[in-house]
């Protein structure tokens, strides 16, 4: 170390004038930097202690208020410093000298402050801390020469930093001479206090007192009161921070603060409990739920003796909390009476929350005492005792609420839960319902002998059926509290858990309880739909519960629901469906199959999932069956993917029947089926189909192939519906494969449709003619597997065997040869092969489309002549946007320039030629699912198989938008006809449909004077369009649509009610629409001014000639009428 | 506490109700598809039917002159029982949670339509005979008021609406009658805005 060149005295009053001067401007240099320097020399001893004191001297003694404190805080910083490099430096002698200087000073008000901080350092240094002496004379001092009434909040805040610092170094033990100051101080210091950071630190040092101070309970009784006293004077704090609190102290870090204060010390309980239970008489939801937290965690925090001696007063207390009151919110359907997240769901204004937390109270009381089977015992002996005469009524009026507490009760431990049941399922008390004989109740369980002086007549035995649903609501709660227990341990001792499901005393019981809900379900009648529902509730949730039904057990409640559902199907041929009994047992399966173990999912698929394919016919001869219903239930059912693999083998059987030509409508439904089975199920969870490509894909393809064959002279309009669901079938199955497959999936599509090989996978016999070679409607569902399947590495340009140019040049040559005969089915094939070029451009081919210039020469010529266009060249053009559309999903910038050489033929004269190009842009803009990435309903992030099927930028249709629209605006500005004005218009709107609002939103301000304008020209087309963009803008941003109100509304009314060759039905619609939009989503104040007029002048359109005309003005009418009430 | 008279009413199921709403653009989305498809061709129709129907294939989108004749292309649908009862079938009844339709007290069989109504230069009278659920039913003047104010807002101004209690469903049914279609009361009524507030709550469930 270089011999320091400081001048002690120079550096003190730098340190005192950047002080000064801190307060005004944040100066380069900080007073920290002095104070380091100081405490180097000490450290160096190049400076000692005294001559420091001295060097501060005059400083220390100055008259003005704002110099002593300087001083004072330069002392605090050094010290601060010292301590932090090197504690040990003081000697005891320096240490006693500067606290008894610092203690004297005590009086200085100005200087408080400061004291207080350097004192917090002083008693920090180790021979302070080894010292006792000095600790004791510090507190002693403090107790008699502070008074916290005379200084300001952050002064204050400094003694509590300063008592908290000496409870965290220090061991107070209760014995020490120490003890009765401090304690004392801070008692002394946090009476009164206000401010509520200094709150929050006053119960801080609460806490910490309780957790490092053993008090005895007789000795020191005075300071367990003044302790409780000062932290709960605050109960309950209600407390709204200041606009600019600096700290920002929220209500809520007060009041959890506080009430970990109140439950942080067991020996509070005596105080603490009675008034608690005192403040419960409030009304206010706020106070009460704080009051009810409170208590809970002093149920939680306390010793569990304290909480065995105050039980009873808790339990008096709480129980009239839910007795009195409406207890409806708990449902008996759900999985625990408690739901976990309880505190962040409901409001601490919500008047049912103080209901919630009670009963988590009384469960919390009981998983307490857990340990001390003699109270447990005691407990549930006088809490049964209590309630037994509501629980053995079902009529008792409070029969839910005491089910209710005994439940929550029997959710806190094995021992509660056991001996309730013993209770519960006595004879006298609900075993008389499920008809267990009196004989074997234990004579333990009975409490008193003259319970059974009390006669059971066979009037409390018949019981109505709303009281029976009351009884089985109740049950639900008490499995809850099974469900309570065995989930907790499942989650924290396996041990206990596995004695828990094999001794629990529910088990004695279940059979009865079984027979009972099992006779309900089966016996009781059809019309009672709501019993039967809420049986199957509780079956489910007996199912669900973790290790209490063996398997026989389960397979009987399945036998159930699958008698009801083959019943109500057979009695109720028409509106089964509809049955909420169905949808009960359809809504309990799902939630089986999604939850639990994979034995019921097998049992479900053994006694169910048969039943019902049995139900599907063989063949659409037969009459009356309802094929999509059940196919449709099935699909609801099907959640998990081992149901979906047994569901696949079993309706491919169902296929080969469908294929039958009259039985087509069926494979259809079936094949839809399958998809939305898939997604659902893929949606739930994610899993590989690897398998399904050798169980299920040959087999399909085979029978779609069969049926396309077969019908091919007889070409009915289902054979293109019938390939596309196929098509996407297989698609989404060879999604879900993992992606090495894929080339060989290819090559084996490839092989059998482009090559007609012999010996393709899928064994098709005889094998079919290749669709390069002829025109074949197998082209798309060829397509469809070309797209789903991953994208190829850089640089392929082969597709199995096939070379992707001359791919693409027989497209194109059969893109010019249409077929003759049926129309729609051609037009189909033929889309087909255009559709192919696109995907082959997109995804194989890299290099030149040398084709792209000459067709377009083709079309330049064309826009210079005003000829009609041929019928070859209106085939050229396909070609061109079909190959276009492919370039720009990859944002290709030949595509790009080609793009925009199309929007400037806009302007060209050739008016056909321009409705060609406005219509081809929806072609080039439109989603496909063909060509789309990934199914928008999944939900995960990444497919699982880690396919990407296309070339497809993110972005492509943002950027592409945003280079053509500001084209198109110009040229709509700049044109005068309105042929012209309105290609652009019919473009633009072509564009506008095919793009998502979240694209169009920042461009909204610049469309929509162009769309205002055009509402004004008289022609459906361009009216169309803008209604139908207007639409759009008033959905997404009213806020640009406000200014021009007052004409947008009059022309919309006016399209309304005048009804002529422009303004079609379709346009009077649309501009219903928008005003229906216009006063359902605009800010009520900006269009209530045009409800009156709007109003009368729509009567007239109340005589349109078209039904649905005036269908959608009343509505309008109705939204009116309705407006501002 | 304060239930309901008529507790317990004979309830229909709203799919068992006939009604026209919903009924129609039943398609298959295999089928969409494939339209969607096939409409994306830019020559479907001119390939096949000859070079002649080229200009109507790509549409002309000059207008055509507007001219005042196409209007008659239009056709018109007639004003009939049914859409009069698909107007107010959705009402719901003051005292159940339920639609009039629901509880049986509108029946389409109980609306009349003159033929006439096609003529829009002559006042065409509609009458509707309703069904209270029980004969002493206190809520009809309600009812009926409800239908009434519905009706008005949706149909136009050339049509008269009579609205009666079916025969024999009702102790004082000449009276209720009476209230009903007297213009004076009417209007009254009207402007009391408790009752519209009644109202307007049973028409807020209207389809």
């Amino acid at each position: 170390m270089s011999e320091s060149i400081h001048d002690p005295s120079t550096v003190v009053s730098q340190y005192i004038a950047c002080t000064t001067a801190e307060e005004s401007a944040n100066s380069s240099d900080s007073p920290k930097e002095y104070s380091d320097i100081l405490s180097g020399l000490v450290l160096s001893k190049e400076l000692s202690l005294l001559q420091f004191i001295q060097v501060l001297g005059p400083y220390l003694t100055s008259e003005s208020e704002l110099i002593r404190p300087k001083a004072i805080q330069c002392i605090s910083d050094t010290l601060a410093s010292l301590r932090t490099t090197n504690s040990k430096i003081l000697s005891r002698q320096d240490l006693t000298v500067l606290l008894d200087f610092l203690l004297t000073k005590l009086d200085d008000k100005s200087s408080v402050r400061f004291i207080l901080q350097c004192l917090t350092n002083l008693c920090q240094f180790e021979k302070f801390i080894t010292f006792s002496p000095l600790l004791e004379k510090l507190l002693t001092t403090f107790l008699k020469d502070y008074n916290p009434k005379s200084y300001l909040a952050k002064v204050r805040y400094e003694s509590f930093v300063l008592l908290k610092t000496i409870l965290t170094i220090y061991e107070i033990v209760a014995s020490s001479a120490v003890f009765d100051p401090f304690v004392q101080s801070f008692v002394h210091i946090a009476t009164g206090e206000k401010d509520p950071r200094n709150l929050l630190i006053s119960f801080d040092i609460n806490i910490l007192i309780s957790e490092k101070i053993s008090f005895d309970p007789v000795q020191h009784k005075d300071f367990l009161i003044d302790l409780f006293d000062v932290a709960f004077c605050y109960f309950p704090i209600s407390f709204t921070p200041p606009a600019n609190d600096p700290y920002k102290i929220t209500a809520n870090d007060l009041k959890s603060k506080l009430r970990s204060a109140i439950a942080g010390q067991s020996l509070y309980a005596k105080d603490s409990i009675p008034s608690l239970i005192e403040k419960l008489t409030s009304t206010n939801p706020i106070v009460r739920n704080d009051v009810l937290k409170t208590l809970k965690l002093c149920v939680q925090n306390y010793e569990p003796e304290v909480i065995e001696q105050y039980w009873l007063i808790i339990w008096n207390a709480l129980k009239y909390e839910i007795l009195h009151n409406d207890v409806s919110i708990f449902q008996p359907h759900e999985d625990l009476i408690v739901n976990k997240n309880y505190n962040e769901l409901v409001n601490d204004n919500d008047e049912f929350k103080p209901l919630i937390i009670t009963l988590d109270i009384v469960s919390i009381l009981g998983f307490k005492l857990e340990d001390t089977d003699d109270t447990i015992q005691l407990i549930v002996h006088s809490v049964t005792d209590e309630l037994r005469d509501n629980l053995s009524n079902v009529k008792d009026k409070v029969f839910k609420q005491s089910v209710l507490l005994v439940a929550s009760l029997a959710s806190s431990c094995n021992l509660a839960f056991n001996k309730i049941m013993d209770f519960l399922f006595s004879y006298e008390v609900w075993g008389k319902y499920l008809g267990n004989e009196p004989t074997t109740i234990e004579p333990s369980s009975l409490s008193n002998s003259d319970a059974m002086e009390r006669e059971v007549t066979s009037d409390d035995l018949t019981l109505t059926v709303a009281k029976q649903r009351d009884l089985i609501d109740n049950f639900g709660f008490i499995l809850n509290s099974y469900n309570a227990i065995s989930s907790r341990l499942l989650n924290s001792n396996k041990a206990e858990y596995d004695s828990f499901v094999a001794t629990n005393h529910l088990l004695n019981y279940k059979d009865s309880l079984l027979i009972f809900l099992g006779q309900l379900l089966q016996s009781s009648s059809n019309l009672e739909k709501t019993l039967k529902s809420k049986t199957i509730q509780q079956l489910k949730k007996l199912i669900q519960l973790k290790g209490l039904l063996s398997e026989d057990e389960c397979s009987l409640i399945f036998g159930y629901f699958n008698d009801i559902l083959v019943e109500t199907i057979n009695e109720e041929p028409k509106s089964w469906d509809k049955d909420t009994v169905v949808q009960e047992v359809k809504v309990a399966l799902r939630s089986i199959m999604d939850g639990s173990s994979s034995k019921n999912v097998e049992l479900i698929i053994q006694t169910i999932l048969p039943n019902l394919l049995g139900k599907l016919p063989d063949s659409q001869e037969e009459t009356d069956s309802d094929v999509e219903r059940i196919l449709s239930l099935i699909g609801d059912l099907c959640i998990n993917y081992k149901f979906l693999e047994i569901l696949s083998i079993r309706l491919l059987n169902k296929l080969t029947y469908y294929s039958q030509s009259n039985s087509r409508e069926y494979y259809i439904l079936t094949v839809k089926l399958l998809i939305n089975s898939i997604i659902k199920t893929e949606n739930n969870h994610q899993f590989l189909m690897n398998s399904w490509y050798k169980n299920f894909v040959p087999r399909f393809t085979k029978s779609i192939v069969n049926i396309v064959n077969e019908s091919k002279d007889t070409v009915n309009g289902s054979v293109e519906e019938l390939i596309e669901v196929s098509g996407d079938l297989l698609a989404i199955i060879v999604r879900y494969i993992e992606k090495s497959h894929h080339e060989s999936i290819l090559n084996d599509f490839t092989d059998c449709f482009v090559n007609g090989s012999k010996l393709n996978y899928f064994k098709i016999e005889p094998p079919l003619e290749s669709l390069i070679s002829k025109q074949s409607v197998f082209i798309n569902l060829y397509n469809k597997i070309l797209a789903s399947v991953n994208k190829p590495a850089k640089g392929v340009v082969k597709i199995g065997s096939v070379d992707a140019i001359d791919f693409i040049k027989q497209d194109i040559a059969f893109a010019k040869d249409l077929l003759n005969g049926d129309e729609t089915y051609n037009v189909y094939i033929h889309l087909g092969y255009l559709k192919n070029l696109c995907l082959i451009v997109n995804k194989y081919y890299d290099s030149e489309l040398s084709y792209l210039a000459e067709y377009y020469q083709l079309i330049e010529e064309v826009s210079l002549s005003s000829s009609s266009l041929s019928q070859g060249f209106l085939q050229d053009y396909e070609i061109f946007v079909w190959s276009i559309k492919g370039l720009i999903m990859k944002i290709d910038p030949l595509g790009i320039s080609y793009l925009d050489k199309l929007i400037s033929l806009l302007s060209c004269s050739n008016g056909e030629l321009k409705s060609l190009i406005s219509k081809s842009l929806s072609i080039i803009m439109i989603d496909l699912p063909l060509f789309t990435n990934v199914q928008q309903s999944i939900n995960h992030s990444k497919l699982i198989s880690g396919v990407q099927s296309f070339n497809v930028r993110l972005l492509y249709k943002q950027r592409i938008f945003e280079i053509i629209l500001p084209t198109l605006i110009e040229g709509f500005n700049s044109s005068t006809l309105s042929s012209s004005k309105s290609s652009y218009l019919i473009t633009l709107s072509n564009i506008l449909q095919n793009i998502p609002t979240k694209i169009l939103k920042p461009h909204l301000s610049t469309i929509t004077p162009l769309i205002l304008t055009s509402l004004s020209i008289k022609d459906s087309a361009i009216l169309k369009s803008s209604l139908e963009t207007c639409e759009i803008i008033i959905g997404e941003s009213s806020d640009i649509i406000i200014p021009h109100l007052q004409s947008l509304i009059p022309r919309l009314v006016d399209i309304v009610i005048t009804p002529n060759s422009v303004n079609t039905e379709e346009i009077r619609l649309l501009s219903l629409n928008c005003l229906v939009s216009v006063f359902t989503k605009i800010e009520l104040k900006h269009v209530l001014k045009f409800q009156k007029s709007t109003t009368i002048k729509l009567v007239q359109g109340l005589d349109d000639k078209r039904r649905s005309v005036r269908k959608l003005c009343s509505d309008l009418r109705q939204v009116l009428f309705e407006l501002g009430r | 506490m304060d239930d309901p008279i008529n507790a317990n009413p004979t309830i229909i199921d709203v799919s068992e109700l006939p009604t026209r709403l919903e009924n129609e653009n039943k398609k298959g989305t295999g089928e969409q598809l494939v339209a969607q498809i096939v409409s994306l061709s830019l020559l479907p129709k001119s390939a096949k039917v000859s070079a002649s129907s080229t200009s109507s294939q790509v549409p002309d989108l000059v207008s055509d002159s507007g001219s005042e004749d196409d209007e008659e292309d239009e056709e018109e649908d007639p004003v009939d029982a049914q859409e009069i009862f698909d107007l107010i079938s959705s009402i719901s009844d003051p005292e159940h949670p339920l639609t009039l339709a629901q509880l049986a007290v509108v029946n389409l069989a109980d609306i009349y339509v003159p033929d006439h109504q096609a003529d829009k230069s002559k006042i065409c009278e509609i009458v509707i005979k309703i069904t209270p659920t029980i004969t002493h039913c206190s809520l009809a003047t309600l009812i009926g008021l409800g239908i009434r104010v519905r009706l008005e807002r949706c149909l136009p101004p050339r049509f008269r609406i009579k609205i009666l209690i079916k025969e024999g469903t009702h102790q004082s049914e000449n009276q209720v009658n009476k209230q009903l279609n007297d213009k004076e009361r009417v209007a009254a009524a009207c402007e009391n805005d408790q009752l519209l507030t009644v109202i307007s709550q049973m028409l807020s469930s209207c389809k």
